[in-house]
């Protein structure tokens, strides 16, 4: 059955939200003048706009100094960032293989967040080849964990060399990667000691023809399948591994192909993803051709941490306290627990909507928060945010705003309330 | 055979009817694109004069849906807006509260519903505008973006996931 409920919500929303955004008839003769006569409008360039402009000439400069794409090409918001741009490391370090060669070029760490950046060019007339990354940190002897948040190309459920998805083209020559230390997937780990780290790639490849699947699951807009249309598309699968063909669906990922090599059920919940892939690809259908690691030792910059116990209350009424607050040169990291104060009542993920934390920070920008939430057996809510940050710096003011005037806080460098006031916070760094 | 250049007289009445048509539609998609209004103006600006620029193309290659391939180009352009801008501190809640005054109700659920398409990464909100506000159709969609038709869906589906997630408070959630 076709479900337009979706559909038909955003197309009332946006057409009402921007029902009063209409060009004039003089705009309209002004495109026109413009157009024909080959006009280039100047841009309306605000304050911000000079400043960026003049960030660009720094960050082109920097540029300038690099071999290959580097972190401050990944990252340019970070050029000013004196102590950061002193830490990056120059590693250009190249692998050459039978298939294709990838240099990393640059690393940084910060104690808490690792970027790398790299470049992968395929070998002409090679065959395509099937890359399984891992990046493991070792400090101390001990093995951390590590967790990718972002990344503009690398795959780390692994990826095409050269890229098999069709009609799409990943910039190769251009990757940047941000990886965290964590043990949780969201919360900093940070650490005080050198980490040993390691990115490693398994290259792996096929004898096998390979396919794509005529058509994929349904999509918004495309009529539901049924259970055994679901069946039948898993056979697919199942058929090609039989017939010792690799059967790609239309993102051109093996997950699927490699679900449907025999194996014990177990293992998916046992092995670590890229461990359970490599497993299966390499029962019968692919071989480990070729393994390479690039490795380097880094030295965290100082990691600062909150001198006392902080609280606060939100713009709800809620009450938080900061379990845990990290400031490195480049990231803010704040573990947060919310409660109620005068119930037992538990809390839901609504009581997270309408208000978020603006930090300034002394000597240094921030970003806007990124933040994830959920709620704990005990009935509050975790929270975990994180900002970037453009500098050291020994102070921070946490202010918790209404949503709505997040923006007017920032702008202000202050709060804008009486309210904002009596809940801004100060938090001194050790 | 290569198709004569068009005339400049039916060059510019056709660009015209463009503009008349179509002006609207593309200064709102920038809107939503790049969250604020003079910078949305500019775009739809040079969305014209790329249109103009590029009409011979339009015609040589025949391309038969005019707003599809003008509602890219003003995507392209946002892109390249986006490439050069500053938008980490872009406010989109203040960037809708500055427009005109709606001539529609709007609800608080529309608001919410606008944010999140606005907040969407840029490949699935590019199909969201393009496929359900514009209603270009799925190989309309594919056109205007350069994608095929199963990138479209497939980015259709993530994008709905997303929009689903949030709407019924998923988590993570990017600020």
């Amino acid at each position: 059955m076709k479900d337009n409920r979706l559909e038909q919500r955003i197309q009332h929303s946006l057409n009402a939200e921007l029902s009063g955004l209409n060009t004039t008839s003089w705009q309209r003769n002004q495109f026109f003048e413009n157009a024909t006569g080959g006009t280039k409008v100047k841009r309306k360039v605000s304050v911000v706009g000079v400043l960026i402009a003049a960030l660009m000439l720094i960050t082109i400069t920097a540029f300038a100094l690099t071999n290959g794409f580097g972190i401050l090409e990944y990252h340019p918001d970070q050029s000013a960032n004196q102590a950061y741009v002193d830490n990056i490391m120059t590693l250009n370090q190249t692998w050459d293989g039978k298939y294709f060669s990838a240099t990393i070029h640059e690393a940084v760490f910060d104690g808490m967040k690792m970027t790398f950046t790299m470049s992968i060019s395929p070998k002409e007339n090679a065959d395509p080849v099937f890359v399984i990354p891992r990046i493991t940190a070792i400090s101390g002897g001990k093995e951390l964990h590590t967790f990718t948040t972002h990344s503009n190309v690398f795959m780390d459920d692994g990826f095409w060399v050269p890229c098999m998805e069709p009609d799409v083209i990943y910039d190769y020559d251009h990757i940047g990667v941000d990886v965290i230390l964590t043990d949780d997937f969201v919360t900093f780990n940070p650490v005080e000691d050198q980490v040993e780290w390691a990115v490693s790639f398994d290259v792996l490849h096929t004898d096998w023809p390979i396919d794509y699947t005529a058509e994929d699951e349904p999509m918004i807009g495309e009529p539901e399948w049924t259970d055994s249309d679901y069946e039948k598309y898993e056979h697919q699968f199942v058929k090609a591994y039989e017939e010792k063909r690799v059967l790609l669906n239309q993102a051109a990922m093996l997950s699927p192909f490699a679900d449907a090599v025999p194996h014990d059920p177990s293992m998916e919940d046992e092995m670590a993803f890229p461990d359970y892939l490599e497993t299966l690809l390499t029962q019968d259908a692919f071989t480990i051709e070729e393994k390479f690691v690039f490795s380097f030792t880094a030295d965290p910059l100082p990691v600062k941490h909150e001198k006392q116990s902080v609280n606060f209350e939100t713009p709800n009424g809620l009450l938080a306290q900061v379990e845990s607050l990290s400031v490195s040169v480049d990231q803010i990291g704040i573990k947060l627990r919310i409660t109620r104060p005068d119930s037992d009542q538990p809390l839901q993920l609504e009581d997270w909507q309408g208000w978020l934390i603006a930090v300034l920070a002394q000597g240094a920008e921030t970003s806007s928060p990124e933040s994830n939430y959920g709620p704990e057996e005990d009935g509050s809510l975790h929270c975990n945010m994180h900002w970037t940050i453009t500098g050291e710096t020994n102070q921070l003011i946490l202010i918790p705003v209404e949503d709505e005037l997040y923006f007017d806080v920032i702008k202000n460098q202050g709060p804008v309330t009486e309210e904002q006031q009596a809940r801004m916070v100060y938090i001194d760094l050790e | 055979m290569e198709r004569a250049a068009v005339p400049s007289m039916i060059r510019e009445q056709r660009l015209n009817q463009w503009i008349e048509n179509y002006s609207d539609s593309i200064l709102r998609t920038c809107f939503l694109y790049l969250s604020d209004q003079p910078q949305a103006e500019d775009a739809t600006q040079d969305t014209w004069i790329k249109a103009w620029k590029h009409m011979d193309d339009f015609e040589r290659k025949g391309i038969a849906n005019e707003k599809a391939w003008l509602l890219r180009i003003a995507i392209n352009t946002c892109k390249d807006y986006r490439r050069t801008a500053w938008f980490r501190h872009v406010d989109r809640s203040k960037a809708l509260d500055e427009l005109p005054p709606q001539l529609i109700a709007v609800e608080p659920e529309d608001r919410t519903l606008t944010l999140m398409v606005m907040d969407l990464p840029d490949r699935y909100k590019q199909v969201i505008l393009l496929h359900f506000f514009q209603g270009l159709t799925m190989q309309e969609t594919a056109d205007a973006l350069g994608a095929s038709q199963s990138t479209v869906h497939r980015r259709l589906k993530k994008a709905e996931e997303l929009l689903k997630g949030s709407l019924t408070g998923g988590v993570p959630n990017e600020g």
